[in-house]
């Protein structure tokens, strides 16, 4: 009875150590996978590009014709500008260092297949060693793109920083993040959690297009922001091409009085758009609570609604019939005057486009604002009421000492929160009512980035410009969640 | 309970200011529907002023408008593609994204995560991302209005949030069945998330639709027949910056041509005639959307 048992113990934990291998087996191809990938994109993507924009010329090499170049001893390009041949060199830097990183992954690559089917296991070390790989080619990638000593000459002869020359693809920096994730998984992926990754394949498929998705419009555009950020952008020279400035641009913003007016006029106009959206809705919220009849209320609700949901290009046209010069506005103010002749263009009056602006937000948000007010208020104890009117409170009593402390800790957080938007007044509402005639007025953060760049091709200031709200805000936004939660212990997540 | 005399004061006071500010949203969208009704004569015998009722409603602005059917009839096929394309594509990969990170013993859970966090919490900004689209080859394609605007980590936390909230019981007991993760979601989760599934989807039905500006960012004047309809709208009435621009000219003339037929309709009734239709499919369907927005689920989700 107790052999039997034993036995089956036995049993037991062979299957565990069978099961325990094959994990590990499965850790190894998954991470010699990704290596794999790896290669192939050092191979077989482009690398390099021969260009100059100004001749439309562009010569990708991928790394599998350097690694050729390398065997075959030559280092010449052919390339057409026009119906001029021509040919240049490639520098040797760049055929030697590319040369070493993907030995060095075939390396790793053989090592790993191994070490893995052979008896042992590869240590979590060799997670380290991935990420010395990934580090490496960042390393490299940064001194390609920067003005680090590698220099390269150009078709007319001329030596010049390599980055000025080439334009490096973006397939050396996705390597760089492969090998990074490669690494994480050997490093933090314990073999018991190897069962679960394999029951879930299925799930992780599906975060395949949302994660595509998010770095190609999201991470990539915060990376094009840093580097464009610190460059003199020239459209002959594209992007790349472009100089190095440093911090010229971020130190231009504190000089350039322009730009000082424009952060002056953001604020002063987001101050005053926070004042409206936050005070209006609350007093329209205790309003609406104040209704007797639930049915009415509702009804109401829904017709203050509506509003948010229309673009601001309805909302437009909607101000525009209403206030342009035969609009029922004039109508009115001309009747109050006596005579009936009043034509003002409100939305080209430089001294009435802020009301303007305020009025539009208002009417939009307004109804929509109150939400999140209503749900405070349906959450107060109704007996409190009854007390109170039992010990003889008046209607204004039971508002400021019942009504007002039940929403006030929602009416700080999302005050709190909106300090943290105060660098940003939304690009759509300024764009569509700044026009020529009242664009000094509100010419705000965003809407100044959008004519230096778009209008201007100004890259780069309008980039650092960007970057420097985008931070700015980041950093705002953190420390109002942080108030918050101290005041009201409400925060943002 | 009785009402003191100055409770009464206050919830006639209430009453009276809650219904003006219900009537404040309503009257410019009727008063606008009575510009789009209205004739120049009118115009002209009012001193210059859009009256405040036609006194004879004409559709003649709705009926120039929508047979100019060269961009107006464009425009409105790009937003309905766009619509359906972006929102159908949208919800997919949202709330597939959300439920797989629902499930709470996904390996790496937390970096998939934190690296939603971070498009939340930090943008690329206009010229970059300008940059990036036309880096990817988007600028003047119809795909700029869609593939960029179908990922949204916001909807996706809220769907993860929603789907958490699906007793893990129930997954566990299924698949202990052998059901496939697939069946899982689509015989499983999928019925039990309508609430969920209608009002993001509503939401980014609208989004879509009322979106005009990447239209206007992305689409060049060249390309001016991939406009969507709230984009057009807007070059409109921005014809005053746009005058030497021949797409734009042109698309004014033929405006034009259709007011100078018949009987005169202003220019600004067809303006509004044209921003009306617009609105239409919004006011249509909010009734049915409305239920979800006020049930919570958004603003919950909002909220934390």
């Amino acid at each position: 009875m107790e052999r039997t048992a034993a036995a089956a113990r036995e049993k037991r934990s062979v299957g565990m150590r069978i099961m325990e291998s094959d994990n590990i087996r499965f850790k190894s191809v998954l991470v010699a996978g990704l290596l794999v990938l790896n290669v192939l994109i050092l191979l077989f993507a482009d690398q390099v590009t021969y260009t100059e924009p100004r001749a439309s010329v562009f010569i990708p090499l991928k790394g599998i014709d350097l690694l050729f170049m390398l065997v075959m001893g030559q280092r010449t390009l052919y390339g057409q500008a026009g119906k001029k041949p021509f040919t240049i060199e490639v520098p040797s830097t760049v055929i030697v260092a590319f040369a070493v990183l993907v030995v060095l992954a075939l390396v790793l690559l053989a090592i790993l297949l191994a070490v893995s089917f052979g008896k042992k296991k590869p240590a979590y070390a060799f997670g380290f060693v991935l990420f010395a790989w990934s580090a490496l080619t960042a390393a490299y990638y940064g001194m390609a793109i920067t003005p680090s000593g590698m220099l390269a000459t150009d078709r007319m002869g001329n030596q010049q920083h390599f980055y000025q020359v080439y334009e490096m693809g973006l397939s050396l920096l996705v390597a760089a993040l492969v090998s990074l994730l490669a690494g994480g998984i050997q490093l933090s992926l314990k073999e018991k959690a190897v069962r679960r990754v394999k029951r879930y394949w299925f799930i992780y498929c599906l975060l395949l297009v949302p994660m595509v998705c998010m770095v190609l419009f999201s991470y990539y555009p915060i990376f094009m922001q840093t580097v464009v950020s610190f460059k003199d952008y020239k459209i002959a020279q594209g992007i790349w091409g472009s100089e190095w400035v440093g911090f010229r641009h971020f130190r231009n913003i504190f000089q350039n009085r322009e730009i000082l007016g424009v952060i002056g006029n953001s604020i002063y106009l987001s101050v005053l758009r926070i004042a409206v959206t936050t005070l209006f809705p609350i007093l329209l919220a205790l309003f609406l609570y104040e209704l007797g009849s639930k049915r009415y209320r509702q009804v109401l609700q829904s017709v203050v609604y509506i509003p948010h949901f229309f673009s601001w290009v309805v909302i437009y046209s909607v101000f525009y019939a209403l206030l342009g010069n035969s609009g029922i506005i004039n109508q009115i103010l001309g009747a109050l005057r006596g005579d009936g002749t009043y034509y003002v263009d409100f939305l080209t009056n430089p001294d009435t486009i802020i009301p303007t602006l305020l009025i539009s937000q208002v009417w939009k948000e307004m109804g929509w604002g109150t939400i999140l007010y209503m749900a405070a208020l349906s959450n107060i104890d109704p007996t409190l009421y009854e007390a109170a009117s039992i010990d003889g409170a008046g209607a204004m009593r039971k508002l400021v000492h019942i009504t007002l402390p039940g929403i006030m800790s929602v009416v700080v957080f999302l005050f709190i929160l909106s300090l943290g938007s105060i660098l940003n007044n939304g690009l759509e509402q300024i764009l569509l009512f700044a026009n020529l005639a009242v664009r000094d007025r509100v010419n705000t953060i965003e809407l100044w980035v959008y004519n230096q760049g778009i209008g201007k091709l100004d890259y780069g200031i309008s980039s650092a410009v960007g970057f420097a709200q985008s931070l700015l805000g980041l950093v705002l936004v953190l420390c109002a969640n942080k108030l918050s939660i101290k005041t009201t212990d409400r925060g943002l997540w | 309970m009785k009402k003191t005399k100055g409770e009464r004061a206050y919830s006639l006071f209430c009453y009276i200011i809650c219904t003006a500010v219900a009537l404040l949203c309503l009257y410019p969208l009727l008063y606008c529907l009575f510009v789009s009704l209205t004739t120049k004569q009118e115009v002209a015998a009012n001193g210059g002023y859009v009256t405040w009722f036609p006194k004879a409603p004409t559709l003649l602005a709705y009926k120039k408008v929508l047979s100019n059917t060269g961009f107006v009839g464009k425009a409105l096929q790009v937003t309905v593609a766009r619509t359906v394309m972006g929102s159908f594509l949208g919800i997919a990969i949202n709330s597939l994204a959300g439920y797989a990170l629902s499930r709470k013993d996904l390996p790496g859970r937390k970096v998939f995560m934190s690296m939603m966090l971070v498009p939340i919490l930090f943008g690329g900004g206009l010229i970059p991302t300008y940059l990036v689209i036309q880096s990817l080859g988007l600028i003047d394609t119809f795909w700029v209005l869609v593939l960029p605007t179908m990922f949204s980590a916001f909807n996706v936390l809220i769907f993860k949030q929603f789907f958490e909230g699906i007793p893990p019981a129930l997954e566990e007991a299924a698949l202990v069945d052998g059901v496939s993760e697939l069946r899982l979601f689509t015989h499983i989760i999928l019925p039990m998330s309508k609430p969920v599934m209608a009002s993001i989807g509503l939401f980014t039905v609208v989004g879509q639709w009322n979106s005009w500006f990447d239209g206007f960012l992305y689409i060049s004047q060249t390309h001016a027949d991939l406009w969507p309809l709230q984009t057009y709208i807007m070059q409109m009435f921005n014809n005053m910056n746009n005058l030497n621009n021949p797409q734009i000219v042109q698309m004014m003339i033929s405006l034009q041509q259709a007011t100078n037929t018949g009987a005169d309709v202003p220019e600004v009734a067809m303006r509004m005639a044209l921003t009306l239709v617009t609105l239409i499919p919004i006011l249509i369907i909010y009734p049915f959307f409305q239920k979800y927005f006020t049930s919570g689920v958004y603003m919950g989700a909002v909220k934390e």
